[in-house]
């Protein structure tokens, strides 16, 4: 990337503010297995970003993390000006300013949508109730579905339920949102109102981080798509360049096999 | 497809529903599937049906038919009918049964903390009143030392002249607070506060409140400060009131630490761990009987001899131990039965270890051991029954001293009936609660 800061990591300075992620020379392993191999990766604020490549190809382990959902062993991860360390305070510190969509959902199934969406901001930010009811009630809105909030997640559709995970998400106001397959557990017909709600969220001018298969998609909002194999970014590049003409000859078998396949 | 529009669409009409064949349905229907649908079955069901008839005609006649009521002894009773139960002498041994040695004039006081007990929880299940858990947190942990007071007695040492005047605040609280709810619509705090208008910051509201804490404590101190019952030692406590005081505390105490420890099992802190393994484990492989012993006959052996500790307290402390090794097994169970992606998803939005524990993990997992923990609260009530061996005057114990009575010499299998059935029913409504705990939980989320 052009604009790589070469400041020392621990320091926010004002060259790096514009980093929201910065990766550098990050090795992870799954017990003898090297899951993460020199990964290199700076994410600008506002920079949308798509992450592609075969299943046991690391991508998934790359944004968790980010949010230190899993630990590297080694090289540097710094969010939003904080160096991912052991310190617990650091941690949840990042953790509050990224949000994260999984493939599951991961919906508190105890607790009604809006309670899943104002647990985090009353005890993490310490907002009064009615203030985190109110801007959930906002989000919620935004993802089209106010009148489901006082129903529990599983009395919602997939869909549904990835939407107000979305929402959750968002109540905490992330800087950053890393979504690990968000469409993948979905029904066909239930895939459309994820990633349009993903889509406006993009126009936002929201960090995201997509870790997905919808290559349309990433065609459409991405402002840089990434290809992974075997733990290692193999290229990236635009969307027009990645989808048009890809370097690797690895790069066009997966493509093949995922857009002819 | 949109191509077929040329040809008009058949419009379709369902059937109507008619009613099933005659017998398919219904209690006759019931009966000719499940007790006379085929040979085997009809022989098995008649069989049945004439062993219950043996059993139940010898169980009623003696019971019912050929017992006395009324009776003054175990003689008069065989007088008016060998063959019959003699029911007259459970009712004469029932204030032993129930209250144990604990002296007659003094009964009342168990009635009385008993109803007060049920007074204090029942705002618990009334929907108008708020701040349940508060109120619960009340029961927890300021009526003990109520209840203390009322069945110990005696001069008020340091400790209980701050806590008792504390716990007799909490306890009337709780039901002004309630009445309040009920009647006005309102919280307690809420109608306190109401003189002095809407426009109070959090901190002031804080102070005031407080500040009623500290009067009402200080009347509440001045007035019981002349309230002083004779004491009534631990060793003339006995009946169900002993069984449910080593049982009640026994299953109270259970869960939190059996939370603690099965968290503690499940730490990433390797020292921590270990002792939660080491204590669960230790725990577990030794019978309840052993542990009472211990208590019993050892501990005062370890001890300085200036340190006496009661005798009970020592049975109650064993069977806590003893409970909160196996709840913590249950909950750990109900840890692992919860599904890696709530902890992360937990994590994700920034949740510290103990909100997770607290609003997301802990609600999940002792939802879905429910069946098992009480399970495990019914096994507890009827294994306090082993403190009879260690000398405590229990209910079991009772029920034999009432056959070594003067009057009612020999009298042992109507007061173990009776001993059956308040067992059975204690045992039935904390199953029966459970259950109905279980349906509640469920409604909220079902798939």
């Amino acid at each position: 990337m052009a604009d790589t800061p070469s400041a020392p990591d621990h320091i926010a300075s004002a060259k790096t503010s514009r980093v929201a992620v910065e990766m550098k020379v990050v090795n992870k392993w799954y017990g003898q297995f090297h899951v993460l191999k020199d990964v290199d990766l700076a994410v600008n604020q506002g920079e949308r970003i798509v992450i592609c490549g075969p299943s046991g190809s690391g991508k998934s382990t790359l944004i968790r993390c980010i949010n230190r959902l899993e630990q590297h062993q080694r090289g540097s991860i710094v969010v939003d000006g904080v160096e991912l360390s052991g310190d617990l305070k650091d941690i949840e510190r990042v953790r509050s300013e990224v949000g994260m969509v999984f493939q599951q959902f991961n919906l508190f199934p105890h607790l009604t949508v809006l309670e899943n969406c104002t647990l985090a901001p009353i005890w993490v930010r310490s907002m009064p109730r009615r203030e985190a009811e109110g801007i959930a009630m906002e989000y919620l809105r935004r993802v089209r579905i106010p009148e489901q909030a006082a129903k529990y997640p599983g009395q919602l559709s997939g869909g549904q339920q990835q939407r107000v995970a979305i929402a959750r998400a968002l109540c905490m106001n992330p800087k950053i949102m890393l979504f690990d397959e968000p469409t993948s557990a979905l029904d066909p017909e239930m895939i459309k109102e994820v990633l349009d709600t993903m889509v406006e969220l993009a126009s936002s001018g929201m960090t995201m981080l997509v870790v997905t298969h919808e290559m349309a998609f990433a065609r459409r909002v991405a402002d840089r798509v990434i290809f992974m194999d075997h733990g290692e970014i193999v290229e990236q590049n635009t969307p027009e360049a990645f989808f048009g003409d890809p370097r690797y000859d690895r790069t066009r078998a997966f493509l093949g096999q995922i857009l002819h396949g | 497809m949109p191509t077929e529009a040329r040809t008009p669409a058949l419009v379709f009409q369902a059937k109507p529903s008619l009613p099933p064949p005659p017998f398919t349905v219904g209690p006759v229907a019931w009966v000719r599937a499940n007790l006379f649908s085929g040979p085997v079955n009809t022989l098995l069901t008649l069989a049945s049906a004439w062993g219950l008839y043996l059993t139940l005609a010898a169980f009623l006649e003696w019971a019912w038919f050929d017992a006395v009521f009324e009776a003054n002894s175990r003689r008069e009773c065989l007088d008016k009918s060998p063959t019959g139960a003699c029911w007259a002498g459970v009712r004469a041994n029932w204030g032993r049964l129930i209250y144990g040695p604990y002296p007659l004039a003094e009964r009342w006081r168990i009635d009385f903390a008993f109803l007060a007990l049920v007074a204090w929880m029942a705002p618990l299940w009334i929907r108008a009143v708020t701040g349940k858990i508060a109120i619960a947190a009340s029961v927890v942990c300021a009526y003990p030392f109520f209840a203390g007071y009322m069945f110990l007695g005696g001069s008020r040492e340091e400790t209980m002249t701050v806590l008792f005047p504390a716990a007799v605040l909490a306890g009337v609280g709780v039901l002004v607070h309630s009445a309040c709810c009920i009647l006005a619509g309102r919280s307690l705090p809420d109608l306190l506060l109401q003189p002095f208008g809407d426009g109070i910051s959090d901190k002031s509201r804080t102070r005031i409140l407080a500040g009623f804490a500290a009067a009402s404590y200080a009347l509440a101190f001045v007035a019981t400060s002349g309230f002083a019952l004779p004491e009534v030692k631990t060793d003339r406590w006995g009946g169900l009131f002993l069984t449910l005081v080593i049982s009640g505390i026994g299953i109270t105490s259970a869960l939190p630490s059996g939370i603690l420890l099965a968290l503690g099992r499940r730490s990433t802190m390797p020292l921590i761990r270990l002792l939660c393994v080491c204590y669960i484990e230790l725990i577990r492989s030794v019978p309840l009987i052993t542990i009472l012993f211990m208590a019993k006959t050892m501990f005062p052996l370890f001890m300085p001899q200036h340190i006496v500790v009661d005798e009970l307290v020592r049975a109650i402390v064993a069977v806590c131990l003893f409970a909160a090794a196996y709840m913590a097994e249950i909950v750990r169970g109900g840890l692992q039965a919860l599904p890696k992606g709530q902890y992360e998803a937990a994590a994700a939005v920034g949740l510290n270890y103990w909100q997770t524990t607290l609003f997301i993990v802990m609600p999940q997992a002792l939802k879905a051991m429910i069946p098992n923990i009480v399970s495990n609260f019914i096994g507890l009530f009827k294994d306090t029954t082993l403190v009879a061996i260690i000398g405590l005057k229990d209910l079991m114990l009772q029920v034999d001293s009432a056959g070594k009575d003067r009057d009612w010499l020999g009298l042992f299998r109507e007061p173990y009936f009776a001993a059956t059935a308040i067992y059975f029913f204690f045992c039935y409504c904390m199953s029966k609660y459970s259950l109905h705990l279980e349906r509640k939980l469920s409604a909220g989320n079902r798939r």
